[in-house]
């Protein structure tokens, strides 16, 4: 049986969590920019 | 973007010849965010002799691959910025343009680089930028009185044309036919424009306006503002629609409650502008162009996702920008719907 816990979903937030309070404050400005739109593309995936 | 970095050798003999200095070393060179339509960089160097000699920070601004049609050209572009350093507005100082596309291969220019934040989310947002926020306010007001001030005919500009009927005509009518020509239908757009048409403004007095004045096109540092940017959509047309513009809900980010811009009231705006321009406010007409505002932005924002989506540029930016219009469209309509709605 393959495993399927923890869910995409689940794995998407923590993602995005890292990704907004882990790595993205240590980045220079136009890098952290970019991790912004990352961020904002993961969302609307997760709406859609 | 790329190839820039392999144009530094003829770059530093194309500074040396137009600043007449000895020599020019080319320090570093590095692309700037926010430059959705243009790219611009930012280039440190240092003069030996010359009209500018000793380190400098400066900003090379070309086309990017792709342009959107109703920009001007780099050229223009300098002229425009020329024109209004000359009266006061607050801008990078514009040094020098070239045509030589055997420097980097393609036109551009060269401005002083301006320190500051220009991201309108963080503009609006961090309020350790910008200095008193009320000031501020009117500090733009005033920037944009003084854009104003500038009436055709202007021989430097007579690549911008006169427009030949109420500006407003002009404006729907390019944006019925930017929308027509893509294969997207939007009905909201076309119900806005059509409100549009059905309620015209009193016309006035042509002016130069900026087409671009918002949150996210200036630059700001904790003190206040260090520069107007981004003049690419110059043209002549309705003060109003630069009011308008700045004062859209599309352009407060995350401050909506501060009308003018989400940096202040739009009363602060307001004061800034008249205590600097002979033109009264007409709050019919700003009305009006904010609604143009959000078509305008929808349309751009429709060229700017098929720009991503044709391969033409494919960009992250370019393709979060196409999933605003939602958002667009529904402020559209807001702002549209006949009192009836409400008890549908």
């Amino acid at each position: 049986m393959i495993r399927d816990q923890p869910q995409g979903a689940d794995l998407l937030a923590e993602a995005r969590q890292v990704l907004r309070e882990i790595i993205s404050p240590g980045l220079a400005s136009e890098a952290r920019y970019k991790i912004l739109m990352v961020l904002r593309a993961m969302d609307l995936h997760n709406a859609s | 973007m790329s190839g820039l970095e392999d144009r530094q050798q003829p770059l530093q003999a194309w500074l040396t010849k137009v600043f007449s200095a000895r020599k020019v070393e080319v320090t570093s060179m590095k692309p700037l965010t926010g430059g959705a339509i243009q790219e611009n960089w930012h280039i440190e160097c240092e003069f030996d002799g010359g009209v500018i000699p000793g380190p400098q920070c400066l900003v090379l601004r070309s086309d990017a691959p792709s342009v959107i049609a109703a920009s001007l050209s780099r050229r223009e572009e300098f002229k425009v910025l020329v024109a209004v350093n000359e009266i006061g507005v607050n801008v990078p100082e514009p040094l020098w343009l070239c045509e030589d596309t055997q420097v980097i291969g393609r036109y551009f220019y060269i401005m002083r680089h301006v320190e500051g934040i220009a991201l309108g989310p963080k503009v609006v947002k961090d309020q350790s930028l910008g200095g008193d926020r009320k000031a501020l306010g009117q500090t733009l007001g005033r920037e944009l009185a003084k854009i104003h001030s500038i009436r055709p005919p202007v021989a430097e500009l007579d690549f911008l044309n006169i427009p030949d009927a109420h500006p407003a005509i002009n404006v729907i009518a390019s944006l019925r036919q930017y929308l027509d020509e893509m294969s997207e239908i939007r009905p909201a757009l076309e119900w806005g424009l059509r409100w549009a048409e059905l309620n015209i403004p009193a016309p006035q007095e042509i002016t130069l306006v900026h087409q671009d004045f918002r949150s996210g096109n200036y630059l700001l540092d904790g003190e206040g503002l260090n520069g107007i940017l981004d003049w690419e959509f110059t043209a002549w047309g309705d003060p109003m629609s630069d009011l308008g513009w700045f004062c859209a809900e599309c352009w407060r980010f995350s401050h909506p409650e501060l009308e003018a811009g989400g940096v202040s009231s739009r009363r602060a705006f307001y004061e800034g502008y008249e205590s600097g321009s002979s033109i009264s406010i007409d709050e019919t007409g700003v009305f009006f162009w904010e609604l143009i505002a959000h078509i305008r932005w929808a349309v751009i924002a429709l060229q700017q996702a098929n720009r991503h989506l044709s391969g033409t540029q494919r960009s992250l930016e370019l393709a979060l920008t196409g999933r605003l219009l939602p958002d667009l469209e529904l402020q559209i309509l807001n702002m549209t719907s006949p009192p009836t709605w409400e008890t549908i």
